[in-house]
């Protein structure tokens, strides 16, 4: 009954020219023999609509412990029973005794045509239609972490405020989320979420904290309201970079910053970027050496970014003039920083040099370039003997392009 | 990687025939010539020892074909004895740095000829 | 195949473009001030050269301002007294190079020169040749091209063939092969005008033409008319342009509107260094030197200055000479000042009296103004001196 029904019915949806009388007609006309054919013992009849919906659509139980069917995003088959009932089709009819009692008092109800309902058969299909179309929550591309939909990188909003002081001008941002475990006495391994977050308020203020709870949701909002409580201030460099380049370091983990000028950007590990966004830096260039724990980073670098030193502190230090010179500028010497007792000693300049000083005296590893292994080979070296004919090609057509006339 | 620069890199002996000659760059349909020096007996391919100039037969906007003449380094070449291919001491010869060659003087000839005789032939059918 | 297809278009339009460029290549309007005769050896004496550097003016700031860079990196250094000494001298002598001003010269004519002719060779090619002399390590000026007519003619190629192949053979950076559109339509150079980017187009004009082009001229001419109607004179201030606008203006005998904006900032030198030229150029019988002796005397040169100002941000001097600077810092003005703007007015007046003003009533009024200011600043000065218990020298 119920295939056949759904037969019909999708024959009917998808040719809109079929004579829905002549259909009726042939079910009448070939009632007996329809019935014949068919033999009344299948699972159709002996089980609950609901049953079979469940053979379809469940997983079995070895395939539950394995954690299968819990996927946000799986395809639901659509039960078509869904909002229809025995006897109310798209030719809303009167059919005594299917969806209407045979004998109204004592008169003999016939088939005849009910007030036409075309809102039905929509009703039917959007109702249908809502069941396919399950949508993952869509995140916008701004609000996205590093990585898809998962916490690291997104913002949760400001801390909650404390009494009367409002986190109003800051912005959290997560940096870790992970589960870890410890074993208890009585309960064994205990799960929870351990959170790492960072906040500010993008003009030089900025903390961070780790929290643990049982549920990501706590640790989130643990984490960032005490990352609200630990606030350090922090001063910028002209309210865009540091102050000088550094080098910084935590456990394994070492850091070399660099200053950078404006319109530079953020060119660094995407936990530094995410920080440096926080406090308010613009312009830095950052490599790291050795590991890269996100833990080991965050604090590396906020020790390193509260050490420096203004330029007055250093030229006191040195007793020598700190002096900038732009490239914008044409080379034009800007005196930074003056001591109390300018040194008289000619060598003590040339000997210092101002990168070595604030890097203490470390230096970046410069690694080897691996060039790919067919870089050699006779076959690479005349594909590009044939191709330096071509090297400003795509240039000049350019060139010719944007200054022709037209 | 480069190709071989206008210095030269093509070795040569120091007794060996050298020439002033064209090198035929370009593509299909665009020719463009550089002036070089070489060993005689070399293909037009190989490294040159020397690029002295360029030449451009294709007339420009202006309707002007365009040379260009290291004339320092030529007359150092012509100096050691270097020899030159027919075009290339056609061209020396039109640039007015070595008198001018028959050649030209037969061309320039023989395009006169063919203007007369097609202007006489035009006037004859009109 | 697309993009084959669409060179292909842009191949068969090339004609219709050079069409179109020849056309855009008519010069824009032209401007009403010519120079009639030769300027250049007035224009390099070395005495209006000093009086035009005077006038410039040298303001560090103003020559080393941020501009867009393709890097825009900095360095910083560590430096003793002495380095910083140094590198402030350095400095100053960087900026009078970037200061040097274009040489006003008057426009070179074309002349035939003819090397040889040689009419067996009649009919050679269809087309003519250009040769260009490529020889490494010569100058611009003197590299030799030469054309070969058709007719058999060899003779020196013209100016603007000998451009085109200097700018083919060996490009100058930022110069176009052919006229940029700013230049070739009106619309756009008056825009620029009316937009007062004044030193904008000086600086394109000085990379795409030479100093000795009609084009230089004609255009250099319209900014200055521009610039004496708009009246913004101070955009050009310590840019290479001044210079050579101060001359053009008294060439032309119109310097009184620069004279009454020179006034009315307290630049009384450069007004007196003005009218001197003025009186130079045209040979006006009035004895200029003296004054300008005197006054040299009193102030420091543009150099001086800017030295002395780049040493004030070092270190504050103490004692008398302290207090000194401070009230000097306070009014802007020492003593040897208030009596060099005694000397200056004097002859500015006089300039006003004579024939030669065509303004005399707003330059009156301007000195006027000029001269109530500073007498209240001259009692202030001496109040303030009394104060602090130093003599009147």
């Amino acid at each position: 009954m119920l295939q056949r029904y759904v037969r019909i019915l999708c024959q009917a949806r998808s040719s809109s020219n079929w004579n829905y009388s002549q259909i009726l007609s042939v079910k009448q006309n070939a009632g007996i023999q329809y019935l014949l054919c068919f033999r009344n013992t299948s699972f159709f009849n002996k089980l609950p609509a609901e049953d079979i919906w469940r053979g379809v659509t469940a997983v079995s139980n070895a395939g539950k412990k394995r954690g299968r069917g819990k996927g946000s995003g799986k395809k639901v088959a659509k039960d078509l029973n869904k909002g229809q009932s025995l006897g109310m089709g798209r030719n809303s009819r009167v059919w005594p005794g299917l969806n209407s009692p045979v004998l109204r008092g004592y008169e003999l109800v016939h088939s005849q045509k009910m007030t036409d309902s075309h809102d039905k058969v929509n009703g039917i299909i959007k109702l249908r239609d809502s069941m396919s179309n399950f949508r993952i929550m869509k995140l916008n591309p701004i609000d996205r972490g590093w990585s898809g939909s998962k916490m690291p990188g997104r913002s949760i909003g400001p801390p909650d405020s404390v009494g009367e002081e409002e986190f109003s001008s800051f912005d959290t941002r997560v940096l870790e989320n992970k589960i870890v475990f410890i074993m208890k006495g009585n309960m064994g391994r205990k799960r929870r979420y351990s959170v790492l977050s960072v906040t500010g308020n993008g003009n030089g203020l900025a903390g961070f904290a780790t929290a643990k709870a049982p549920e990501v949701r706590t640790a989130l909002r643990k984490s960032k309201n005490r990352a609200g409580q630990k606030l350090i201030n922090i001063n910028l460099c002209e309210n865009r970079t540091i102050y000088h380049d550094f080098y910084t370091a935590f456990g394994k983990t070492k850091i070399y910053c660099f200053q950078k000028p404006d319109g530079y950007g953020l060119i660094c590990h995407r936990a530094i970027q995410t920080i440096c966004k926080v406090i308010g830096i613009k312009d830095l260039y950052a490599k790291i050496e050795g590991s890269t724990n996100v833990q080991h980073i965050v604090k590396a670098f906020f020790i390193g970014i509260m050490q420096q030193r203004s330029y007055k502190n250093i030229a006191n230090e040195t007793n020598l003039y700190v002096v900038q010179k732009q490239k914008a500028k044409n080379g034009y010497a800007e005196v930074k920083g003056m001591p109390y007792l300018p040194t008289t000693n000619p060598y003590s300049a040339a000997v210092a040099d101002y990168m070595h000083f604030t890097l203490g005296n470390k230096i970046v590893l410069k690694e080897k370039k691996i060039f790919p292994f067919y870089f050699n080979s006779k076959g690479h070296q005349l594909y590009q003997t044939k191709e330096e004919r071509f090297r400003n090609q795509a240039f000049v057509r350019l060139h010719d392009l944007v200054n022709s006339y037209f | 990687m480069s190709l071989s620069p206008a210095s030269g890199i093509g070795r040569f002996y120091a007794k060996s025939a050298k020439i002033i000659r064209f090198v035929r760059l370009g593509c299909t349909n665009r020719p463009f010539y550089h002036i070089v020096v070489m060993e005689r007996r070399k293909n037009q391919h190989q490294p040159v020892i020397e690029q002295v100039g360029s030449y451009d037969p294709l007339p420009n906007d202006h309707n002007e074909r365009l040379v260009a003449l290291n004339t320092e380094r030529i007359r150092f070449w012509l100096g050691k004895g270097a020899h030159l291919s027919t075009p290339a001491a056609e061209l020396l010869g039109i640039a007015g740095l070595l008198p001018i060659h028959p050649r030209t003087y037969m061309t320039a000839w023989r395009n006169r000829r063919t203007a007369a005789e097609s202007e006489a032939k035009a006037e004859t059918t009109a | 195949m697309h993009l084959v297809r669409q060179i292909r278009q842009l191949n068969g339009l090339q004609g219709l473009r050079h069409a179109l460029r020849q056309v855009s290549t008519a010069p824009t309007k032209p401007a009403t001030l010519k120079y009639e005769r030769d300027p250049q050896p007035l224009f390099t004496d070395a005495e209006t050269q000093k009086l035009l550097q005077s006038m410039t003016q040298l303001h560090l700031d103003r020559v080393f301002r941020k501009r867009t860079v393709p890097d825009n990196s900095s360095e910083i250094k560590f430096m003793t007294t002495e380095q910083l000494e140094l590198e402030f001298q350095s400095m100053v002598e960087k900026a009078q190079h970037m200061l040097q001003m274009p040489p006003v010269v008057k426009i070179k004519e074309d002349v035939d020169r003819i090397i040889a002719k040689d009419p067996a060779l009649k009919d050679f090619a269809d087309t003519k040749f250009v040769f260009t002399d490529i020889t490494f390590g010569r100058r611009q000026s003197e590299r030799k091209v030469v054309v070969r007519e058709t007719d058999g003619t060899l003779a020196y190629a013209s100016l603007d063939t000998t451009k085109r192949m200097n700018q083919l053979y060996f490009p100058l950076d930022g110069r176009q092969s052919y006229t940029p559109r700013m230049f070739a339509l009106e619309e756009l150079i008056a825009k620029c005008l009316t937009e007062h980017k004044y030193e904008y187009v000086m600086d394109r004009l000085l990379v795409q033409y030479e100093p000795h082009e009609p084009e230089f001229h004609n255009i250099s001419a319209r900014v200055f008319e521009h610039l004496n109607e708009s009246k913004q004179f101070d955009l050009l201030r310590s840019t290479r342009h001044f210079g050579p606008m101060a001359f053009f203006y008294a060439w032309h005998r119109c310097i009184d509107d620069l004279l009454y904006d020179m006034i009315r900032r307290d630049y009384l030198q450069n007004a007196v260094e003005l009218i001197a030229l003025s009186y130079k150029i045209h040979n006006v019988p009035v004895e200029y030197q003296e004054t300008l002796a005197k006054l040299d005397a009193l102030h420091p040169t543009p150099a001086q200055s800017a030295l002395t100002e780049l040493r004030s941000g070092m270190r504050q001097p103490e004692g008398q000479q302290g207090i000194e600077q401070e009230i000097h810092s306070a009014i802007g003005k020492t003593e040897k000042d208030f009596t060099a703007d005694e000397i200056s007015l004097q002859f500015i007046e006089q300039y006003i009296a004579s024939e030669h003003a065509l303004k005399k009533v707003q330059l009156e009024l301007a000195v006027q103004t000029l001269k109530e200011v500073n007498q209240e600043k001259l009692q202030l000065f001496q109040g303030l001196k009394k104060a602090h218990g130093i003599q009147a020298s």
